[in-house]
């Protein structure tokens, strides 16, 4: 590179020196959608693949006696039928104080799809593999059969990331 | 094109909306005279309801004949095939009764769905 007297560049020279590869993140990263939400002021995770859709929170739900308490009722869904199940219990997460205000996440799994009550959707984005984390060892009994990893943003707290299958399934076996 | 239809009884137990097929009901009296009979609610629900039944509908099994105590009103209504529900995988998993099948819309409100063949098979009560 030549440069004047003074130290200078040309236009021409300062173009020329433009490397297109400077600051380009590594794109190729596997990477995973994530839903973000808060059950009983804790942070929480559903993978993307696994949730259908996110319904308001003014979507009527209808309740259905004979059920436990966990199980909110269903709702009815451009045509379809849907169940909407409270997790706290089967998390081991405090029950709702209030009634159910939060948004509902459709989650498909396991050949199952449910309704799933949140109190707070926080965010949907796309997480590097690279910054999920083993649970560790400290995580309460009642979370660690549903967590597959914890991701810790660079602000708050960290969420867990629930795999849904298990959820599900442990829901149809009567915990919760 | 006209939907079909599934005749059922309406009947109400407590607070709650119910049907029934219609072809599994043979009657209705005021007062119970079968030897095996049970209140809808406590049925269903586990739950006894403050009130009496008011009614009584008569079904029948291989066991015979046996009443069922229902509440209020109670009407004969076919409800369009598309208008039914089968309960979601995992409603059907927690249910405390298995006659409990499924769910048809009528806003603001819901009518629970029975399998009448159902009803008595889980009760072990004896006469109400």
């Amino acid at each position: 590179m030549t440069v004047s007297d003074h130290g200078a560049l040309t236009l021409d020279q300062a173009l020329n020196e433009y490397d297109a590869a400077t600051g380009v993140v590594d794109v190729e990263e596997p990477s995973q959608q994530l839903v973000l939400f808060r059950l009983a002021g804790q942070r929480f995770a559903l993978p993307g693949s696994a949730v259908k859709e996110i319904i308001s929170h003014d979507q009527p739900v209808y309740f259905v006696p004979g059920l436990p308490a966990s199980t909110e009722g269903v709702l009815h869904l451009r045509g379809h039928i849907e169940s909407v199940i409270l997790p706290h219990a089967l998390l081991g997460l405090a029950p709702p104080t209030a009634p159910a205000s939060g948004m509902i996440l459709l989650v498909a799994a396991a050949g199952i799809r449910s309704g799933v009550r949140i109190e707070q959707l926080d965010d949907v984005c796309d997480v590097p593999h690279s910054l999920l984390k083993a649970p560790p060892e400290t995580l309460s009994e009642s979370l660690r059969p549903f967590v597959s990893a914890l991701w810790q943003p660079e602000e708050g707290a960290a969420a867990a990331l629930l795999e849904p299958e298990a959820l599900f399934d442990a829901y149809q076996q009567g915990l919760g | 094109m006209q939907t079909a239809g599934v005749p059922m009884v309406l009947f109400a137990a407590g607070a709650y909306r119910l049907a029934l097929e219609a072809r599994f009901v043979t009657g209705m009296a005021d007062t119970p005279t079968a030897h095996r009979r049970v209140e809808a609610s406590a049925l269903l629900f586990q739950a006894p309801c403050s009130a009496p039944p008011v009614y009584w509908l008569t079904l029948s099994d291989a066991q015979g004949v046996w009443q069922l105590g229902v509440h209020q009103p109670v009407t004969l209504r076919s409800l369009a095939a598309s208008e039914l529900y089968p309960l979601p995988p995992l409603l059907l998993a927690r249910r405390i009764h298995p006659a409990l099948c499924g769910i048809a819309f009528e806003p603001p409100e819901s009518r629970l769905l029975l399998d009448a063949s159902k009803l008595w098979m889980h009760t072990h009560q004896g006469p109400a």
